[in-house]
Parts: structure tokens; sequence; C-alpha cells
């Protein structure tokens, strides 16, 4: 797989991991469970779920079961909505026709170039910084392909690892677009 | 300056599952390349996600997985662990923010349930956390 496939795949991993934990939130509410006791329900640590809500962990089948067996909905109910990661599909089947890319999303590519180049000038690999601001991997890179718009906070977490500032990323980043006619 | 932190024994078992979440990232990003073709032609897409989960694994053996019926305090390299110890903490401290919101909800399922309350025990355990965290940040 190409790296620019690679990276697409992980940013779909990601919108499916968050689409999932969306629904398992207003699945368990509806129930009437706390994070705790569906926990316990399901004889799955408390954390897990946790994780599995921030869409910081895809399930595999047999939690998926279990959850719809303690939640008392189909397996279908749960997964309603979730995308397909097509990035995994045929390059024949991938192929489509050309589209303009929104101004937001040009920002969130900016920012996104903007991290990777200070990343890899500070001389951090991809899992490293995801590892020292404590995040999947996948998600940094969802960041950093533009993909996945950062809270401020991971932004701040961000720049200390790196040893600049906030502001610095969406000054550079301006910068970029200038330099880049956008 | 010392180059060592203590993590008292009161909060070991919250540090423990913070790092075992951790080890999930690292589980995780370690499955991905697993059912890629030609992973066998790549061993470098293994690296990372291995010393990351050994280094996890290490620490886990220093802490203890909780084997013991009484945990004791814990002594740890700062410039090897802190970080680590830190950043994990600093996440698992906000799952706590759910658990003690919902903590009502929970106890009322637990008596259903026939269970004891833990709604006090889900608070200390919190603030815990969030006192250690707040002794450790300017150590690391």
């Amino acid at each position: 797989m190409s790296p620019e496939r690679e990276r697409a795949y992980a940013a779909e991993r990601l919108k499916i991991a968050r689409a999932f934990g969306k629904r398992l939130r207003t699945l368990r509410v509806n129930d009437d469970h706390s994070q705790d006791s569906l926990a316990r329900a399901t004889r799955l640590h408390r954390t897990q779920i946790s994780l599995l809500e921030r869409g910081e962990r895809i399930p595999g089948l047999l939690t998926i079961l279990i959850l719809t067996d303690a939640l008392q909905v189909s397996p279908n109910n749960l997964l309603r909505g979730l995308p397909t990661p097509k990035e995994r599909r045929s390059l024949g089947a991938k192929q489509g026709s050309p589209h303009v890319m929104s101004s937001e999303k040009q920002q969130l590519r900016l920012l996104g170039q903007t991290i990777r180049s200070i990343r890899e000038k500070e001389y951090f690999t991809l899992p490293a910084l995801a590892a020292a601001v404590n995040i999947p991997t996948i998600q940094l890179q969802a960041v950093e392909d533009g993909e996945l718009d950062p809270d401020y906070e991971l932004l701040i977490r961000l720049a200390e690892c790196l040893g600049t500032r906030p502001s610095t990323f969406i000054t550079r980043a301006e910068a970029l677009g200038k330099q880049q006619n956008i | 300056m010392s180059r060592t932190f203590l993590i008292p024994a009161r909060v070991l078992l919250d540090v423990r599952e913070a790092i075992l979440s951790v080890m999930g990232d690292a589980a995780m990003d370690l499955q991905e390349p697993v059912i890629r073709p030609e992973r066998e032609r790549h061993p470098e897409w293994f690296v990372e996600s291995r010393a990351r989960l050994e280094h996890l694994w290490r620490l886990l053996d220093l802490i203890s997985w909780g084997e013991a019926s009484q945990e004791v305090d814990v002594e740890l390299d700062q410039p090897e662990y802190g970080l680590t110890i830190l950043d994990a903490a600093t996440h698992h401290a906000k799952r706590y923010k759910t658990w003690e919101e919902e903590a009502d909800a929970t106890d009322e399922w637990l008596v259903e349930e026939g269970e004891p309350p833990r709604k006090a025990e889900t608070l200390r355990r919190g603030a815990d956390l969030r006192e250690f965290i707040s002794a450790l940040e300017p150590v690391v």
C-alpha cells in the first residue's frame, strides 16, 4: 500500500472508530447504563468502554456481539451508519471523479502539513510523537493528513512535545498557504 | 535532583489501568500491519509498536501486574518512565470525569444487582489520581 493510501486508510479507521463510539454511547445512554454498569454487565473493563466511546479502539467481533447482547440490540443496529473503509478496495474500484477541496479542508491540510514538517525537523517518528502525546498513531496520522481537526488541547500537547507554541502551528500553516497560493 | 519518583500504593491500581490502556494503543498499532499483504517483507512496520509495547511491558513488570494482595509504593526511574506514567495517568484521569458524573447511576444499577455501591471509592480514586498527577507534573 502506498504511503498516501496508508494514511487515507488510517484516517478512515479513525472515522469508523469514532462513529462506532458515538453510536455505542447513544445506545448505552438510551439503555440507562453508565459506562461502569455496562462494563460490569458485559464483563468488559470499564476503561475499554471508555476507549470505545472515545473512538480510541476498534472493537473486535466478540466485543460487538457482547455489547449487542448487553444492550439488547442487533449488531446491525449497533453498526448502523458506519462508513465502509473504501481505501481497502482495489485501485480500479477507488477511481472516481476529481473533486475540489473546500476551504476548511485546505486549512486542515495545511495545519497537518505544518505539524508533520515540525515533527520531522525535531526527529520524531509518527508513532513516537503519538505515544508522547498519548493518542493512537492513526489519530495523529489523520491530523497530519488534514482528515481530522485537532482540538486545542491536543495542539498544546503537540506544541509542548515539539518545543514550540500552538500559535506557531497556525502562523506557519498560514504562511504555507500563502506559498501555495491558497 | 532526584532521578526517581514515587508511585504511592493508593494510586497504583489506576496507574496500572492507565498503562494497560496505553498498551492497548501499541497493540492496536501492531495489529494493523499483521493483516496487510507483504507484511513479511516489511519488518520495519513492526519496529515502533514493538518497542513501545516492550517499554510498557517492562514498566508493568516493575510496578507489578496487580497479582499481590497488598499494593506497595513503587519507586521508578524518572527519565525512563516519568513521561509515560504522566501521560497515561493524565488520560486515565479524563475517564474518571465520566465515571464520577455517572457514579450515582452506576450505584443504582449495582444495588439492583445486589452489589455494594462504589461511588465513594470512585470519587476517592479519581481525587487520588489527580493529586498524584499534580505532584508528578513538576518533576517530569
